[in-house]
């Protein structure tokens, strides 16, 4: 665990948590754009995750079907059941982002999900 | 190139090399990691670390006076201390080593819940928390017959702090809270839980699992300026292997906490006519630890 700090501490928390800003952001903006996906926890004090849900589409199956073009992404009640069950919600999906995620990965998650949307109309 | 706009930031390519799996391709398409909420990849130099303890420094630590005991104890010992400088605590003795977040917390509800909490005391956890910090205390809570009451959010997951405050009692003896969400990612304001239930003298425990690896701008990691009384989080959700995290605790009240768990290194003397316990951090560390996660090359002899 210590190099995982020295690696932190050497990169910069700063830097680490701008960079994941920016995608947490683009991803939002990106994300948005897609209809009938409703982002869940969409406030200003957040960091870069990002859990939503589609219209009609259980999570279960965005997963599997973004596995399958290579994405991992999280799905269920990510260990928060009573929160689900106050947002009357049986889960999401969630895209989390870290240091070394790209705007390329943002991009292949959104074509991923536009063709998740396709595949289940 | 869309990635123009985080290069002044830092170079991610040059931050991606340092992730070998990042590498790998699944389904025939290169790996889109975005679960990094649940556990962050590895850069080279923690698995380089890991490789080079068991090939070069491998021995258990403590009480040993061989070279390679004296070496490992050393490299452990100096990752507390670099803990308590990620964490800005006073000391090293309030940073115990666990097997992660889950641990830690169970390490307070148990080990402060059975001596501090009695029938018709309170505790206040979120809707936003994690099973992690809801079923150990929902465990003590039924154990001592206190009551376990919780702060409810908005539609989005913002907690609601009129509600918190109108929770808060002399009953209330603990509040347990989520710094950030790990489902939701919503960072919850915390300083002010922590003051709040300062105030009608409630100990209050921040889940740091998914904080301590992004937070520091807008909302430091700092438990001193944060005043809470423990903070624990994990060594895999911040780059580092799994089976390994931290709890941080304020020296005087893990002096009052009884032990956690029995064994070896957590005590100072046994004799069948009754046993004395170490002093921290190691009161809190029986058995063997998980050394090898723990230590890294930085601070190899």
């Amino acid at each position: 665990m210590w190099s995982a700090l020295d690696f932190i501490h050497e990169t910069g928390k700063a830097r680490i948590r701008a960079h994941e800003d920016d995608l947490l952001k683009y991803a939002t903006d990106q994300l948005k754009q897609i209809e009938g996906l409703r982002i869940i926890g969409d406030i200003e004090q957040k960091v870069s995750v990002i859990s939503f849900v589609m219209d009609g589409i259980h999570p279960q199956d965005i997963g599997i079907l973004l596995d399958n073009q290579g994405i991992a992404v999280r799905t269920g009640h990510h260990c928060t059941q009573p929160l689900m069950k106050r947002l009357g919600l049986s889960g999401t999906s969630r895209a989390s982002f870290a240091v070394y995620n790209t705007r390329e990965e943002v991009d292949a998650l959104v074509k991923g999900l536009l063709k998740v949307k396709k595949m289940m109309a | 190139m869309q990635t123009a706009a985080t290069e002044h930031i830092l170079d991610v390519y040059a931050i991606r090399n340092q992730f070998p799996i990042l590498q790998r391709e699944v389904k025939g398409r290169p790996l889109v990691y975005l679960d990094n909420a649940a556990t962050s990849q590895k850069p080279e130099q923690v698995l380089q670390a890991l490789d080079r303890y068991y090939r070069e420094y491998n021995a258990n630590i403590h009480r040993g006076i061989h070279t390679l005991a004296e070496e490992a104890t050393a490299a452990f010992e100096s990752t507390r201390e670099t803990a308590r400088a990620f964490l800005n605590a006073s000391s090293t003795d309030e940073i115990i080593f666990t097997r992660g977040t889950t641990e830690g917390i169970n390490l307070v509800a148990s080990s402060w819940g059975r001596k501090f909490l009695s029938e018709g005391d309170e505790i206040i956890i979120s809707t936003l928390e994690h099973h992690s910090n809801i079923v150990p205390w929902q465990m003590i809570a039924a154990e001592k017959g206190a009551r376990l009451k919780v702060v409810p959010v908005t539609d989005q997951g913002e907690i609601l702090l009129d509600a918190f405050h109108k929770l808060l009692s002399p009953r209330t003896k603990f509040v347990s809270i989520v710094h950030v969400s790990n489902a939701l990612g919503v960072i919850n304001p915390v300083k002010e839980v922590i003051d709040a239930a300062h105030a009608v003298g409630a100990k209050v425990l921040v889940d740091g699992a998914q904080s301590s690896v992004h937070l520091d701008i807008d909302v430091r990691i700092d438990v001193r300026q944060l005043n809470c009384d423990f903070f624990a989080f994990s060594g895999h959700k911040v780059y580092g292997p799994t089976g390994v995290g931290v709890l941080y605790g304020k020296r005087e009240i893990l002096e009052e906490m009884p032990p956690y768990q029995g064994g070896g290194e957590m005590i100072r003397e046994v004799d069948f006519a009754g046993t004395t316990y170490n002093e921290l951090p190691y009161k809190f560390e029986a058995g063997t630890p998980n050394i090898a996660d723990v230590v890294g090359p930085g601070f190899y002899p």
